[in-house]
């Protein structure tokens, strides 16, 4: 018993250490548009492409993530529910509800903002 | 020398005499057209070479003229052609002009993108503002859900009611408060409605959205497997009651208060991902904890909220592991592998182990799901401050399993429907279900009959080696409304013992279960998001 106590806390502090690792990992891999989209959304909040005057390359990633987040909503959210319409609700509503769904479901931080420039963007 | 001199002087002059005689002979000629002809020609001769000769000096006039003409022409054109250099001059140095003026702009905008990229300008300086102190924005959603429950063995109906809102309040970028405030109405609380926080936490984003870390700290739903967190029976699970292992024998808590740390990550192409969930509290209780039972009693009841187990200084923790192979773009649907475990003390000193697996799958129409779960709980005798009772000092262990499969009916082909039934029947989800638990034991003072949201009521889900068949119709009205049916199938198995405690004993009595009943219920629930 205690060794299955201590092989689970080892297990905790494994995951909690490997945290940066896997963070710089996720950095550097080179995984298609949202690998780039990830690196590139480090570098600017998730609204920056919105505003007046967004370059080249903030409309370019802004078109990425809205095409990667237009795949991943109808498969990530009818896990659980029917997807929703993204008329439904207001953009800073939908910024709180995705804040949600991503602590609920532990969605990596580029799907996260890539389903939220979709739901944001067609709405 | 002199007479070659002279000589040479000669043949020049007689050559320069020769040369001049012709030249005054056609002056003759050209001067005999307005002068009376003084040689020997005839006079009709002399006016055909003069009607000749004019015709000639008209042709010269014309021709004059044409050249004259053309010499104007020739200005005029030479005239456009400087006007047109002129103009091409001009543009030359209009397009320099515009082009300088380009230059500027581009070099403007380059510097309005270094701002925006790089600097704080006047909005970027109110986002931040705006992360750092917050909007504090307010989003109000819910659910409600009335059903009408039936058990045969029960003999009852019953009316239910689960009225849920979850208040999202975010302060900020990094930092929201979820809560879910539930009314229950129900026999099953005295005929009262009951109000409680079933979740109240606050989410917090210590490094920010871009880093895959967040802690959740306050009462959460219990992420064990994929049940408790992701499938609640109000909306998202296509049932109407939970399988058995999270049913009202559940032997792994639903909730806790404490601290969780979670996050996820792509580890290959969008789809494939990887996440984790830790999680920190005080440890199990069960019913003996909180002076339901007088004392503890294997297949007691595990409290439905963890962390609050002050008196018994006890500590927990807990931890999820869930996989997804599949990547979206091969449109194979949406696999997911999971493992957990909770573990930790109870009553001070001893012992609580759980842990399950499971997976799911979801393509198209289909979706299925599966886990198993077990937990072990030490249990003490006399000296540790437990009383002996028959069948005492053993451990509690528990098992339990379920799996699903369901399909939306659109699947289907139907084509002799009709344009009336086929969109209607588009809307049907099947389901099925089955589900079971062995334990060594159940307390009858736990059993009850009286239904609450998301249990039938049934007696027969509270034997030792319960099994259950679930028949599930689910109608979609709309995304966010749905009629949900489902008939239950009972069929516990013998085995395990039935502790009771009677009035004012220490120490329960126990009783072999022999055999059993079979029962079915039947329940309908109409749930409405918003």
């Amino acid at each position: 018993m205690m060794k299955s106590l201590n092989a689970t806390i080892a297990i905790i502090l494994v995951l909690l250490l490997a945290r940066p690792v896997a963070a710089q990992a996720q950095g550097s891999y080179s995984g298609g548009p949202a690998a780039a989209s990830s690196v590139q959304k480090a570098a600017d909040p998730p609204h920056a492409a919105n505003m007046y005057g967004a370059t080249e390359a903030q409309q370019q990633r802004h078109l990425e993530l809205f095409h990667l987040g237009q795949k991943l909503w109808p498969v990530y959210c009818a896990t659980c529910h029917q997807p929703p319409n993204p008329e439904e609700e207001a953009p800073y509503q939908w910024d709180q509800i995705m804040m949600h769904m991503r602590t609920l479901e532990n969605l990596p931080p580029q799907d996260e903002f890539a389903i939220l420039e979709y739901l944001k963007t067609a709405r | 020398m002199r007479r070659i001199g002279h000589l040479v002087i000669i043949g020049v002059a007689v050559s320069i005499a020769l040369a001049t005689i012709p030249l005054r002979s056609a002056r003759a000629d050209e001067s005999s057209g307005s002068k009376p002809d003084s040689s020997g020609d005839p006079p009709s001769a002399k006016a055909k070479k003069g009607s000749e000769y004019r015709r000639l000096l008209d042709e010269l006039d014309a021709e004059r003229k044409r050249v004259d003409e053309l010499e104007r022409e020739v200005k005029m054109i030479e005239g456009s052609n400087a006007k047109l250099e002129q103009t091409t001059s001009n543009l030359q140095t209009s397009n320099q002009q515009l082009a300088t003026q380009l230059s500027q702009t581009q070099n403007q905008m380059g510097g309005f993108q270094k701002i925006v990229a790089t600097q704080l300008g006047p909005q970027g300086f109110g986002d931040r503002i705006n992360s750092f102190l917050g909007s504090h924005t307010f989003t109000l959603a819910g659910t409600v859900s009335t059903g009408y429950y039936y058990s045969r063995q029960g003999n009852h109906n019953s009316p239910t009611l689960d009225f849920e809102l979850y208040p999202l309040l975010r302060f900020n970028d990094w930092l929201q408060f979820y809560g879910n405030l539930t009314v229950g109405l129900s026999p099953g609380f005295g005929g009262e409605a009951a109000v409680f926080a079933g979740v109240a936490n606050l989410q917090i984003f210590p490094f920010g959205q871009e880093a895959p870390f967040e802690l959740v700290a306050g009462i959460f739903d219990k992420p064990f497997n994929d049940y408790w967190e992701d499938q609640p029976i109000n909306f998202v699970s296509p049932f109407v009651t939970t399988p058995l292992p999270y049913g009202p024998e559940a032997f792994v808590p639903p909730s806790s208060v404490g601290l969780q740390a979670r996050g996820g990550y792509q580890w290959g192409q969008p789809g494939q991902d990887w996440d984790y969930t830790t999680w920190i509290d005080s440890g199990p209780t069960f019913e003996s904890a909180v002076g339901t039972l007088p004392a503890p009693v294997i297949g007691e009841g595990v409290n439905p909220l963890t962390g609050v187990n002050l008196s018994t200084k006890g500590i927990a923790v807990g931890g999820r592991l869930r996989f997804y192979p599949l990547p979206v773009d091969w449109d194979w649907g949406r696999a997911e592998l999971y493992a957990s475990t909770y573990d930790g003390k109870w009553m001070d000193g001893l012992w609580y182990e759980s842990w399950g697996v499971g997976a799911s799958y979801r393509v198209g129409p289909f979706r299925t799901r599966a886990e198993w779960l077990q937990s072990y709980r030490q249990m003490g005798s006399g000296p540790t401050g437990m009383p002996d009772y028959p069948g005492c000092c053993g451990h509690d262990n528990r098992q339990g399993w379920f799996a699903q499969v369901g399909y939306f009916l659109y699947g289907i082909p139907h084509p002799y429907l009709g344009d009336w039934l086929e969109p209607r029947f588009n809307k049907l989800e099947f389901s099925v279900r089955y589900s079971g638990v062995n334990q060594r034991a159940i307390v009858t003072n736990d059993i009850t009959t009286s239904p609450v949201f998301g249990f039938s009521g049934s007696p027969s889900v509270f034997y030792p080696h319960a099994r259950e068949v679930a028949f599930g119709l689910d109608y979609w009205i709309s995304p966010k409304i749905v009629w949900k049916n489902e008939f239950d199938l009972e069929l516990p198995r013998t085995g395990g013992t039935f502790y009771t405690f009677a009035n004012g004993a220490g120490t329960p009595t126990a009783s072999a279960v022999g055999s059993t009943t079979n029962d079915f219920s039947l329940e309908t629930q109409l749930t409405v998001q918003f």
